[in-house]
């Protein structure tokens, strides 16, 4: 069980990354919120309220190393710019030994561990609702279009694995297989860019599904509500995403299924007098589904981030398009939601990707 | 990979050449498309990508009439909003998707060489003595502390590395010199590089990437080649390590340390000449899927600012006006080709290489 410790790990890294961003979180804040000049006299007010809120004025960690010329208590100066001039202007005294300071348990990466535990990821700064809230609406339609299209891959790719690795009608076979390897070089951007040239107006294609977009009104609805609505421009995306997974997993079935036939067992099922046909249904389809397991729990996390570049084109209001819109509006509470909730569900999917495959074949035995 | 066999024969010779052309066009770019200014030999596109050609704004087709005083300067592939010539934004683009391959690829075999070298070889039985571990690691630490605190310097970090290489192995020629037989301990390396590489699996890696470069503010060719480097180095130290474990069990490996070679030199000098063809496949998977990479983060505006023309950035662009077909579809057929040809040439000497691991 590595688990926990790799979750950890990874939490440390977002906490890492999420501390050395560049500009004033508190500033970026104040600006979304109200008009306030940041020469105000109620501005240094404002700052200092925000910031004690966020934490800011704790220290970063349990301790710290640092020169020992440093005062002790140069995490408590307020505005982060001015924090920064000091630094600036102690890292001109030259070098001095380090010293090795302990902080306790009050310390920002405490808390903020502590939060996640909780399930609080924090406030948005833009609408200031909560980041948890505005993530479960959009991972709902994530959710959606992902299963979708996973669903349809799957129930797609093995009945066509299979009548690829069948015999006769070699000339359509070899030109499916041609297809397919053209489909999955496609970039899948730039296959979702031209779906959305040709096929949604009339300018130059066909306009055979509805032009992409949400009406901005979508945020008021109820989410089964709006799938009613709009569920129709859900249409091209998901043929889109399922082409680009089909073909791979149909492929990897086929020759999942090539290799098990060339396995003794298979020809002791022909001396036996089967034809192919039934050896293949009765004994080989079953072992060449084994490696289809890790392969289904091992595309989740590229499905995740297939998601990204899908909802960006298709203006689906899910849980890719909130990422790329809140570092655009440098939003960092959801950007780090989204992070982690991306990172366990991709360890998920590996744990489970493991477990079933340990369950379904019982020759491996994990220690 | 059985699909790809039976165009390989056709599919071979084409993407040797489209590959020959990207790298011309990537390393002779600025004289392919160029302003003219003062060169002797005009070159055969008169713009550079970030020309803007007031005449000729918002979005010219390629068959429309255009607004140029003669066919030399007629825009073959169109303009964009601003007027930029898109065949330029191309060659250039090209040049863009070169250096991001090539320097992702020279950080993670930096990286990834070094490591799949040591744990395959060694295994969990990497002995070190304890003396100079315990000098190393203090002038790492103190080294990492006095570029956090006191310096702010690339070129410094850079030159502070290889003074540091360079120091540690001096200090372990000088030891093994004058006190040979020094106490040493035994390193699991193998277990904390394979944990290692197991968490940065469970990483997603066009998730991190965001992250990384909305962290570096305004990202650069060199930062993103160095952030897709350090995701990279695991693929190409699993496949190095992998190789090496069946290479060191072969009889001429035991021959070798039976006559009395050392360590490094069986390494450098036996291992790696046998593992690198076999790796060498990936390697150039992982060209294309720098490319790729490169490209999405472009499309969805995160990566290069907007002076670099990217083909992911042309393609974003589009997006703008979806009237402008020839902006979705000349740089998405180019960035096509290129990750075709890579595919199709890695899986083709991926079976000429080791034919057995992938007949089947």
């Amino acid at each position: 069980m590595f688990f926990i410790p790799t979750l950890i790990i990874v939490i440390s890294i977002l906490f890492v990354i999420k501390s050395s961003l560049p500009g004033d979180p508190v500033e970026d804040y104040l600006s979304s919120i109200s008009e306030t000049n940041a020469d105000s006299e109620f501005y240094l007010t404002d700052y200092n309220k925000i910031a004690t809120k966020m934490g800011l004025n704790k220290p970063p960690f349990y301790f710290s190393i640092s020169p020992s010329h440093y005062p002790d208590n140069l995490y408590e100066i307020i505005p982060i710019a001015a924090r920064n001039h000091k630094i600036k202007e102690l890292k001109k005294q030259g070098f001095s030994w380090p010293s090795f300071k302990w902080h306790g348990s009050g310390n920002q990466f405490h808390v903020w561990f502590g939060s996640l535990f909780r399930g609080d990821l924090g406030l948005s700064i833009i609408d200031n609702k909560k980041v948890v809230n505005k993530i479960g609406k959009a991972l709902k339609w994530s959710l959606l279009l992902m299963f979708i299209s996973l669903f349809l891959s799957i129930a797609l790719s093995i009945p066509l694995g299979l009548w690829l690795s069948a015999e006769g009608n070699r000339g359509i076979k070899s030109f499916v297989e041609k297809l397919s390897f053209f489909v999955y070089t496609i970039p899948l951007f730039w296959l979702c860019l031209l779906a959305v040239l040709y096929l949604t107006s009339g300018h130059y294609g066909f306009k055979l599904f509805p032009s992409i977009g949400f009406d901005p009104s979508i945020g008021r609805l109820d989410f089964w509500e709006a799938i009613g609505r709009y569920g129709n421009k859900l249409v091209l995306p998901a043929i889109c995403w399922t082409l680009h997974t089909l073909v791979y997993i149909m492929m990897q079935f086929k020759s999942s299924i090539n290799q098990e036939r060339g396995l003794d067992y298979v020809t002791t099922a022909y001396a036996k007098g089967l034809s192919k046909k039934t050896a293949t249904r009765k004994h080989v389809f079953k072992n060449a589904l084994l490696p289809m397991i890790t392969l289904f729990a091992g595309s989740i996390p590229g499905a995740l981030a297939g998601s990204v570049v899908i909802e960006t084109i298709f203006n689906i209001p899910g849980m890719g398009r909130l990422l790329i819109n809140s570092i655009a509006s440098v939003d960092w509470n959801v950007v780090m939601g989204i992070s982690i909730i991306i990172a366990i569900v991709t360890m998920l999917s590996y744990l489970i990707a493991d477990i079933l495959y340990t369950y379904a074949n019982p020759k491996i035995r994990f220690d | 990979m059985g699909l790809l066999r039976n165009i390989w024969s056709v599919n071979l010779r084409w993407s040797a050449v489209v590959l020959v052309l990207f790298f011309l066009t990537a390393i002779f770019s600025s004289y392919l498309a160029s302003n003219n200014a003062g060169r002797l030999i005009p070159s055969p596109i008169p713009y550079d990508s970030k020309y803007l050609d007031a005449d000729n704004a918002a979005y010219v087709s390629p068959f429309a009439s255009q607004d140029v005083p003669s066919l030399y300067k007629r825009h073959w592939l169109g303009t964009d909003d601003l007027g930029r010539d898109v065949l330029a934004g191309i060659i250039n683009g090209a040049r863009t998707a070169f250096w991001v391959a090539f320097l992702s690829l020279l950080i993670a075999l930096m990286i990834g060489i070094p490591i799949g070298l040591s744990t395959g070889y060694y295994g969990n039985q990497f002995k070190v003595g304890i003396l100079e571990s315990v000098i190393i690691t203090f002038f790492a630490l103190l080294m990492f502390y006095y570029l956090i605190y006191f310096s702010s310097s690339a070129w410094f970090v850079a030159i502070a590395l290889i003074l540091f290489v360079g120091f540690k192995s001096a200090l372990s020629l000088m030891l093994d010199r004058f006190l040979p037989n020094r106490k040493k301990w035994t390193l699991p390396l193998d277990d904390i590089v394979t944990k290692l590489l197991e968490i940065f699996k469970s990483i997603p890696t066009l998730i991190i990437l965001i992250l990384l470069l909305g962290t570096i503010g305004n990202p650069g060719i060199i930062s993103i080649a160095v952030c897709l480097g350090c995701l990279f180095w695991t693929r190409i130290a699993r496949y190095i390590r992998a190789e090496i474990l069946a290479i060191r069990e072969s009889e001429f490996i035991i021959a070798q340390k039976a006559m009395g070679s050392d360590d490094l030199s069986i390494i450098f000098k036996h291992c790696l000449p046998k593992a690198l063809p076999p790796v060498m496949v990936s390697i150039i998977f992982l060209a294309a899927t720098a490319i790729l990479m490169e490209a999405t983060l472009s499309f969805l505006g995160l990566g290069l600012p907007v002076e670099e023309v990217s083909w992911g950035s042309m393609l974003n662009e589009s997006r703008k006006y979806l009237g402008a077909w020839w902006m979705a579809l000349f740089p998405g057929i180019c960035l096509f080709l290129v990750i075709a040809a890579l595919g199709s040439e890695s899986l083709y000497w991926s079976e000429k290489l080791n034919p057995k691991v992938l007949e089947k």
